[in-house]
């Protein structure tokens, strides 16, 4: 059938091929919907045996006592413990996205590792703190939490991706004072989304779905020229 | 063959717009099937060639952006809700002036620029020669360049080389000047259009 539009018709030819990726795409998601759909099933099918477990043995699983989290590794390998956020707490950088499910607010904080590296740490944010929401109850992040480090180098900015168990996509970093401009390429269809710059140099995104950065470049324009990096490339 | 097995033992593997619901990878083959359809319907009410693809390609874009909001189970179905759609556009550039991309942007589907020999095969999807009646009237609106090039394109059906160079302007001002009459004959065939248009029955 896709034969049937001659080649000297681009502007249809282009317009099928914008189709047969749009729905390949939208294919896989559908399966990759329909198998989250399944594990949830599972896990919905297995959390009362593991509760009854949990409690026989005596641990404190479940017990929502609005407690620090334990350190969640998100960034770079630490073994040395380099890139732990100080107990002097840094103040939250400015920038702030809504959460596309409605729930808190994601924030990020900003560091310097023991080793000089530009250390980021996303959550979410209730009153002022920042942290996790685990079964409805808000953590925050404990002194020794240890955040995604790197070095700004080349690409003049530091960015991470977070896909939290709730199904939101999380776009985070920080540009250094060279960059002016940053947006997002899905390079497929040629569609850009602008990424909003706080006055400090920090920006998140978040979005729904596994996808939502599927196949796409974070530019980032300023004195230093153009760079890039791809944000979802799988 | 263990793919093809089950495929057979599901049934024949549906096609059209039930087949693109199902599985939306199929829906490139729902636009090669019924495309040239739509750009008719919309060459002949416009008589403009781009903006006849472009509210194509919205209709288009707005079918796959609602598919899974299909609910009909025959082809029939889907193309009544095809025509539909397609209606609606028509009806909102009417209305507005221009055309509404809201599923393309939203999609980010990039729209290319029209090639030489797809223009004119636009052109005469739209059947010009059926608006010659109207021409008289309408040349008379039009200042002598855009007359000229109309004269020349529609009734003694000249090829846009050839007006270009009886004009001694570019093909693409001749093409701009020529769209813009016929825009402004498109009004004029709007009044007389029939209830029902008989695309719709397709």
């Amino acid at each position: 059938m896709s034969g049937r539009i001659p080649p000297e018709h681009p502007a249809a030819k282009s317009l099928e091929h914008a189709f047969r990726s749009l729905g390949a795409e939208r294919a896989k998601e559908r399966r990759r919907d329909r198998s989250g759909y399944l594990t949830r099933i599972a896990i919905a099918a297995l959390a009362p045996i593991l509760a009854v477990a949990a409690v026989a043995t005596g641990t404190k699983v479940f017990t929502g006592d609005g407690g620090a989290v334990p350190s969640d590794r998100s960034g770079t390998p630490d073994p040395k413990g380099e890139d732990r956020l100080t107990p002097s707490a840094r103040p939250l950088a400015l920038a702030r996205a809504g959460d596309p499910g409605g729930g808190a607010p994601w924030g990020l904080r900003v560091y310097r590792s023991a080793t000089g590296r530009t250390c980021l740490a996303v959550g979410r944010v209730v009153r002022g703190r920042i942290g996790l929401v685990q079964s409805g109850q808000f953590k925050e992040f404990p002194g020794n939490f240890a955040g995604t480090c790197g070095r700004m180098g080349e690409t003049h900015f530091l960015a991470a991706r977070r896909e939290a168990a709730d199904g939101s996509n999380v776009l985070y970093g920080a540009v250094d004072r060279t960059v002016r401009h940053l947006h997002l390429l899905r390079s497929a269809t040629g569609r850009t989304w602008e990424v909003e710059i706080a006055d400090d140099g920090t920006f998140i995104v978040a979005r729904d779905g596994r996808q939502a950065f599927f196949h796409q470049l974070l530019i980032a324009d300023g004195s230093s020229g153009r760079t890039s990096q791809p944000v979802d490339p799988t | 063959m263990r793919g093809r097995l089950r495929e057979l033992s599901h049934g024949r593997r549906r096609s059209g717009f039930v087949g693109a619901r199902e599985n939306p990878a199929r829906f490139a083959d729902v636009y090669v099937e019924y495309h040239e359809q739509v750009l008719r319907y919309f060459a002949r009410r416009t008589l403009d060639p781009e903006t006849a693809f472009d509210l194509m390609a919205e209709t288009f874009a707005e079918l796959f952006a609602h598919i899974d909001d299909f609910r009909g189970s025959t082809e029939e179905s889907g193309r009544a809700w095809m025509w539909t759609v397609a209606r609606h556009q028509l009806y909102r550039w009417r209305e507005r002036g221009v055309v509404e991309k809201r599923s393309i942007e939203r999609l980010g589907i990039p729209i290319a620029t029209l090639g030489p020999a797809e223009y004119e095969r636009i052109e005469d999807l739209a059947d010009l020669q059926r608006v010659r009646p109207l021409l008289a009237s309408a040349l008379e609106r039009l200042g002598s360049e855009q007359r000229t090039a109309l004269t020349l394109r529609v009734v003694e059906h000249r090829g846009y080389d050839e007006i270009a160079r009886a004009c001694g302007a570019s093909e693409e001002v001749v093409r701009a000047r020529v769209s813009r009459g016929l825009r402004q004959l498109a009004k004029s065939l709007a009044e007389d259009e029939p209830a029902e248009p008989q695309e719709l029955l397709a």
